[in-house]
């Protein structure tokens, strides 16, 4: 028996002393709506540090955070909180609560075609739009056309978002297209002159924007909150950041990362 | 007039063509619209199968024990202690509809299949905070719900397989759970799935439904995360022997309590839990339970006597994270089935005390794969006439879990 023990704790001491030694290489996973800015951080980060290798990859904020509790993620990028039944499922497996890093402000955009003569919505007429009871154009004081609605997939963490604050948790139509990225809502509702989707504030090219209870989502109403669909971007970890994640972190809160957020079109929190 | 007539042909050809053209632009606009509705359709269906969500996990152990396993069709005096086991082989599927779920869980083995899980949920739709839960699910507390995939022993705690063999029951439970408050959870169930009973004991006039209730609170003080609870398991079997022997008894007295068929025959117990968590190099945790009441050893078939005792039993698990592939765990519980008897009125060995000592390392490198070594010193209590000395029964496992 004491030799078994034994050979366990050896392997304990050496396995500890291999896996404190990896830690060089950062991997980033998570929210397709912050894939674009974490690539342009870890760009620029690369570019003055040859010490760090970093790796990012979208997939959605619940993709990424099912990474993290799996172990295959450094940072995992979301653009909605962990949930507490995902904070349980982290602590059950590496004894943390994960560490929340607010990285950047946001607010859920509302895309409409160029052509399309509405320009103002508010909460309950968009929640009447997503969940199915507005159903034309005009009923909103538009033009007599079918209102095609273009939404994230489920692993996303603005269809999380979305759903929570506009639907109050309720169901999306079932009507509703599901698009793989903010790219593709994009793309299909400048095509589409009787579409409408959401997405993060650094999409809004080639579509006009709605303003949401009379506010648009510009700085200054996203930072005071009048903006109604107003948010953080987050970055997670599992632990307290150290050594090199610890130094990547402090510059994507600081002058340098933060500039990189307002020029992918989003806020920056400090 | 040559002109004329050239210029003519001219117009008509760009007519006809401007016309053709015309026709297939609309015949693609049709065409695309066509496969818009189709692609809407596909989408549609497409979001709904997303609802239904597959999972499960195969655990194959390789299980080295100082005590032989007495493999049919050899007996307890066999010299087989080494053996490959399919621990579980479990399939989930989760329909999630939001505030609406299904589960169905299956645990496969050669001999066919069982039902492990069964129940709807229901959440309120107004605040969010009570659910309603019924078919066949866990009992609500902690190592019961710690489902073997994630827990860091090979097996439950003797105490907890004594309070809760078969981990779940048929029953219904409110959960209200005010955001970052507290969860409550509320049940009552039959009896009559599994576990110690498996039928209604309709020889008595106490129909067998009992109640559990547990409350749980998350704390954060610092970097340190508490978690905290009490439960409770209120229930009793209706007497169907007028014998009963109290818990300070020996098992062989011929000095009975006498109780009229239909007397509640208490199995009632109350327990309270911890789970620490801290972020230091790489995570830890550190929780247990203690539980204390009062049960019953078995209930008469063929009118002899009923044993009621007192007992008492805890667990407590160290976990260390050590880089993100690699964990240490270590874990101790004891029960003792009868607190009240007294060492030198112990005459059977369903009295004595037993603790486990367990030691173990984990390896999460391949993804969805957990391979664990872990080493199991279990302990007797030694009784002069009932058991003279702790027998060997050391067990040591490997254990490969494949979970998606």
């Amino acid at each position: 028996m004491k030799k078994i023990i034994g050979i366990i704790l050896a392997v304990v001491l050496v396995m500890g002393t291999i896996g404190l030694g990896a830690a060089e290489k950062i991997t980033v996973k998570g929210s397709d709506t912050m894939v674009i800015m974490a690539q342009k951080w870890a760009e620029a980060y690369m570019n003055s540090n040859n010490a760090v290798s970093i790796q990012v990859t979208g997939g959605g904020s619940g993709t990424g955070i099912s990474a993290l509790i799996n172990g295959t993620t450094d940072i995992c990028d979301a653009s909605r909180a962990m949930k507490s039944s995902e904070i349980k499922k982290l602590k059950e497996r590496f004894g943390t609560m994960g560490v929340e890093i607010p990285c950047a402000k946001d607010g859920v955009t509302i895309y409409m075609h160029e052509d399309n003569p509405v320009d103002k919505l508010t909460m309950e007429q968009l929640k009447g739009i997503y969940s199915g009871k507005i159903t034309n154009w005009k009923e909103v004081g538009g033009n007599n056309a079918k209102i095609i609605m273009y939404s994230r997939e489920n692993n996303s963490g603005t269809y999380v978002f979305f759903k929570d604050m506009v639907l109050k948790g309720g169901d999306y139509a079932a009507s509703c297209q599901n698009l793989p990225g903010t790219a593709a809502v994009v793309n299909a509702v400048s095509k589409d002159k009787n579409g409408i989707g959401y997405g993060g504030a650094g999409y809004s090219k080639g579509i006009k924007i709605c303003d949401v209870n009379g506010y648009a989502p510009t700085k200054e109403n996203v930072a005071s909150g009048k903006y109604p669909l107003s948010r953080y971007l987050y970055m997670y970890l599992r632990n307290k950041p150290s050594g090199q994640m610890k130094k990547y972190i402090d510059w994507i809160l600081g002058p340098e990362g933060q500039k990189i957020v307002a020029q992918s079109g989003y806020f920056p929190v400090r | 007039m040559k002109n004329r007539f050239f210029t003519a042909i001219f117009l008509l050809t760009l007519a006809t063509t401007f016309v053709a053209t015309a026709q297939t632009v609309e015949e693609v606009n049709d065409r695309v619209n066509g496969i818009d509705e189709n692609v809407a359709t596909l989408l549609t269906d497409v979001s709904g199968l997303k609802k239904l969500k597959l999972s499960g996990y195969i655990q194959f152990n390789y299980e080295n024990s100082e005590k032989a396993f007495g493999v049919s069709p050899y007996d307890a005096t066999d010299t087989i202690n080494q053996r490959f086991r399919m621990r579980r082989t479990r399939l989930k599927a989760t329909y999630n509809a939001g505030l609406t779920q299904y589960v169905l869980q299956a645990d496969f083995s050669n001999a066919g299949f069982g039902l492990k899980d069964a129940y709807m949920k229901i959440t309120d739709p107004w605040t969010k905070q009570f659910s309603l839960q019924a078919g066949v699910f866990n009992r609500p507390n902690y190592e019961v719900e710690y489902s073997s995939s994630v827990r860091e022993s090979m097996e439950r705690s003797s105490v907890i397989k004594a309070c809760y063999a078969d981990e779940r029951d048929l029953g219904a439970m409110l959960i209200y759970s005010p955001k970052d408050l507290f969860t409550l959870q509320v049940a009552a169930f039959s009896n009559t799935f599994k576990g110690p009973y498996k039928q209604p004991q309709q020889i008595s006039g106490d129909f067998p439904l009992y109640y559990m209730a547990r409350i749980t609170k998350e704390l954060i003080l610092g970097d340190v995360g508490l978690d905290l609870g009490i439960h409770a398991r209120i229930g009793s079997f209706g007497a169907n022997s007028t014998q009963v022997i109290e818990s300070d008894q020996p098992t062989k007295t011929t000095t009975f309590t006498t109780a009229a068929i239909g007397d509640p025959m208490s199995r009632t117990w109350f327990g309270g839990e911890f789970q620490l968590y801290y972020d230091f190099l790489g995570g830890m945790k550190l929780f247990g339970e203690y539980i204390m009441g009062s049960d019953i050893n078995e209930l008469s078939t063929t009118g002899g006597p009923i044993r009621q005792r007192d007992f008492n039993g805890y667990y407590i698990y160290l976990v260390k994270n050590i880089g993100s592939q690699w964990q240490f765990a270590a874990k101790y519980d004891a029960y003792d089935p009868n607190t009240a008897i007294a060492d030198a009125d112990i005459d059977n060995k369903s009295d004595l005390a037993v603790s486990t000592l367990g030691i173990g390392l984990h390896n999460y490198t391949f993804d969805k794969v957990r391979i664990s070594l872990w080493y199991d010193v279990n302990s007797t209590q030694t009784h002069d006439v009932v058991m003279t000395e702790d027998p060997a029964d050391n067990l040591f496992t490997l254990r490969l879990q494949y979970k998606f």
